[in-house]
């Protein structure tokens, strides 16, 4: 369950209480003028269609503030008698990143041709050539409102009244289903990630892909350089060309270099590529023969494309937590009411029926390999510093020309700072992958309370790189609990038996020990919230190096009911 | 004002895996019950976040206004009652009417010793 309240102060409440109210006020701003603009635009399906003929039409090609392009289309309509002309596409404008888009829809426009035209009847001066679907607003407000939602759960869970602990010892402790709204809440974000990671990864990599596969069946034409240039935009450089060539006598414009269509770093490559396509340079193009107003300059995979592969970053997370949730959420026990006679005898479920130690024996990996640690630790390291590297070079870069962005950079030291100890984990996971490794053998996989089990330690690699080594088995609480907006678990130790201390090389490296777990103490539990831990903990010293310190999962399991019943 | 009691067969509240847990459910209400059920239950307190699981329940078919209702169950092998700095197992049953909030609840103890296992000593 989502808990601010018994952990903040009023102060901390305040402060996040304006933070939860600007971001749904921020939210509900935008949602507003969503909604305003739909409204105008649903109204415009309600105006009357009249016949209009076209005066112009033609392709407006971005300006030094706009990297879009636009259609210039006018048209002349007449309402009850008198004669408009108008230059309004839509209700909201249109744009296109690509010249050959906007000049696909020009032409769908000629001059002189006639076409229907919507006319607003109160203000006759008002028309559109075109209605515009509703959808533009579905996937923007449905985001929209889930950041509304967040601001506005944030604020409850802030200042909701806490459970009275003697009212809640009144009512059925056993009808509290404590994780229900979180799981849900987390199930939505993870979905959320998902959906968003998919449609990301379809747009920015499988859809270019599939259109450079796609393009190595287009005509190679020979085509002229209009203007090219090298663009700025916050985090990156464009390449942007226009370009004409000829199909069947008619000359056509396209403005798209490759299929990818976002910026990326890298200025000196796309200053080369606007030095290699000179205005007024003869290239060559390649143009769909089912449609010559689609055309490329470069219809190769270009190594941006692979930046395409970032949203599945968001599709692992959000997939992950999806099926955690579930498997959680599938997992809660449910009660098992049974209609019977007045006195019901219930059997013991599965859960507490005889408990056999699983057969031995057993090899113990480590809970998380040093691969793992190390791959872990890569991943973790690579995705900060990724993201870091887009705004730290554009920090650099503002130096280099002399034009500091002083704010920029002094935002991004924490940052850095955070990026450079991520580095230095590698590092250390890097040396451990080196260290000398670790290999348990126990004679049982599980050992009940008061059991006995036989424990053979093996160390491979570098094993006189040892100082000493401690073995030892150890109990401990765990207990999570929500701080903030984040989970913190904490531990406590409560019971450590030393089982083996070797100092010699000749029993360091390989060696065993018979040993007992106390009868008296707590088997494994894991419950959501709460576990009781058995783990075996190796610490090698080494000198100048990363020490071995390993721990491996241990089941303590309870005693069986007839045990139980003559201890 | 509605009455709900449990009991246990004397008096006894601390049990071993497999030993059989014998009581009686009684209870006055204001309004006639949908339902009446006993449910077998362990939860945490501490530090962590709750955890609860309904073990076992037991219904009473077509209960009255006014009755007293004997049940039994079998104490489950685990987990075991216990108490640490951190967290604290406890066993219960409860005595669940609806509609309405009301309830009662008696506590247990259920270990391999009898007693709640006391990790930091």
């Amino acid at each position: 369950m989502i808990q601010f309240g018994p952990r903040l102060g009023t102060v901390g409440k305040i402060a996040l209480s304006v933070f939860f109210l600007a971001y749904s006020a921020f939210a509900l701003l935008m949602l507003g003028l969503l909604v305003v603009q739909t409204v105008r635009t649903a109204q415009t399906f309600w105006w009357k269609p009249v016949q209009c003929t076209i005066l112009e039409s033609r392709v407006i090609e971005p300006g030094h503030d706009t990297d879009s392009y636009a259609v210039a289309i006018s048209y002349r309509y007449s309402w009850q008698g008198q004669e408009y002309t108008s230059d309004r596409v839509t209700w909201s404008g249109k744009t296109w990143s690509d010249y050959g888009a906007a000049a696909r829809y020009a032409a769908g426009y000629p001059v002189g041709s006639q076409a229907t035209c919507y006319v607003n009847p109160a203000a006759p001066a008002e028309a559109v050539l075109e209605r515009e679907g509703l959808w533009f607003a579905f996937i923007p407000g449905l985001i929209l409102l889930v950041f509304v939602a967040i601001g506005l759960v944030g604020l409850w869970a802030i200042w909701r009244k806490q459970p009275d602990q003697a009212k809640a010892a009144a009512g059925p402790i056993s009808a509290q289903r404590s994780q229900a709204l979180a799981t849900g809440f987390i199930g939505v974000f993870c979905a959320l990630f998902l959906v968003v990671g998919v449609g990301l990864f379809y747009a920015l990599f499988l859809r270019p892909v599939g259109r450079v596969l796609e393009a190595q069946h287009w005509q190679e034409t020979p085509c002229v350089i209009l203007s090219s240039r090298v663009r700025t935009h916050h985090g990156g450089y464009s390449v942007e060309v226009l370009y004409s060539y000829v199909v069947n006598g008619v000359e056509y414009k396209s403005s798209r270099y490759s299929f990818t269509r976002w910026s990326s770093s890298g200025r000196e490559s796309k200053v080369a590529a606007a030095r290699r396509y000179q205005p007024g340079a003869q290239a060559v193009c390649y143009v769909n023969p089912a449609d010559p107003t689609d055309a490329v300059l470069v219809r190769d995979f270009t190594g941006e494309m692979w930046l395409g592969l970032f949203p599945l970053v968001f599709v692992v997370f959000g997939g992950g937590g999806l099926v955690w949730v579930l498997r959680r959420r599938g997992a809660k026990p449910s009660t098992r009411p049974v209609v019977g006679a007045p006195i019901l005898i219930k059997a013991l479920d599965s859960r507490a029926g005889p408990l056999q130690p699983p057969a031995g024996p057993l090899v113990l990996r480590s809970t998380g390999s040093r691969l793992g640690k190390f791959a872990g630790s890569v991943l973790i390291a690579g995705f900060w510093n990724g993201i870091l590297a887009v705004f730290l070079v554009e920090a650099i870069q503002s130096f280099q020309r002399g034009q500091p962005e002083w704010f920029l950079a002094i935002f991004l030291i924490p940052f850095v700072i955070v990026g450079v100890l991520l580095l230095g984990d590698v590092g250390y996971s890097l040396l451990l992958l080196f260290a000398p490794g670790v290999k348990l053998r126990l004679s049982a996989a599980a050992v009940p309370l008061g059991g006995s089990a036989e424990l053979e330690w093996e160390i491979t690699g570098r094993a006189t790189a040892l100082r000493k080594l401690r073995l030892w088995l150890e109990g401990r609480e765990e207990a999570i609990y929500p701080s903030g907006e984040n989970t913190s678990t904490d531990r406590a130790t409560f019971a450590t038996i030393e089982l083996a201390a070797p100092t010699l090389w000749t029993d360091i490296r390989h060696g065993q020990v018979r040993f007992t777990v106390p009868a008296d103490t707590m088997h494994s539990f894991k419950a959501d919230h709460n576990r009781i831990t058995w783990v075996l903990r190796v610490h090698g010293d080494i000198a100048f190096y990363p020490d071995v310190d390993d721990e491996f999962p241990f089941t303590v399991l309870p005693l069986s009911p007839a045990q139980a019943a003559v201890s | 004002m509605s009455q709900l009691k449990l009991g246990l067969r004397d008096n006894r509240t601390a049990f071993r895996p497999g030993e059989e847990i014998v009581g009686a459910a009684g209870w006055q209400l204001d309004r006639p019950p949908k339902s009446v059920e006993v449910r077998l239950f362990w939860y945490t307190c501490g530090k962590g976040t709750q955890d609860l699981e309904v073990v076992d329940t037991v219904r009473f078919e077509q209960p009255q206004r006014e009755e007293a209702r004997p049940f039994r169950f079998i104490a489950p092998a685990e987990p075991y009652s216990f108490t640490g700095k951190l967290i604290t197992l406890v066993w219960a049953l409860e005595l669940v009417v609806k509609p309405g909030d009301e309830s009662a609840r008696l506590e247990l103890t259920i270990s391999h010793t009898g007693q709640p296992i006391v990790l930091h000593r």
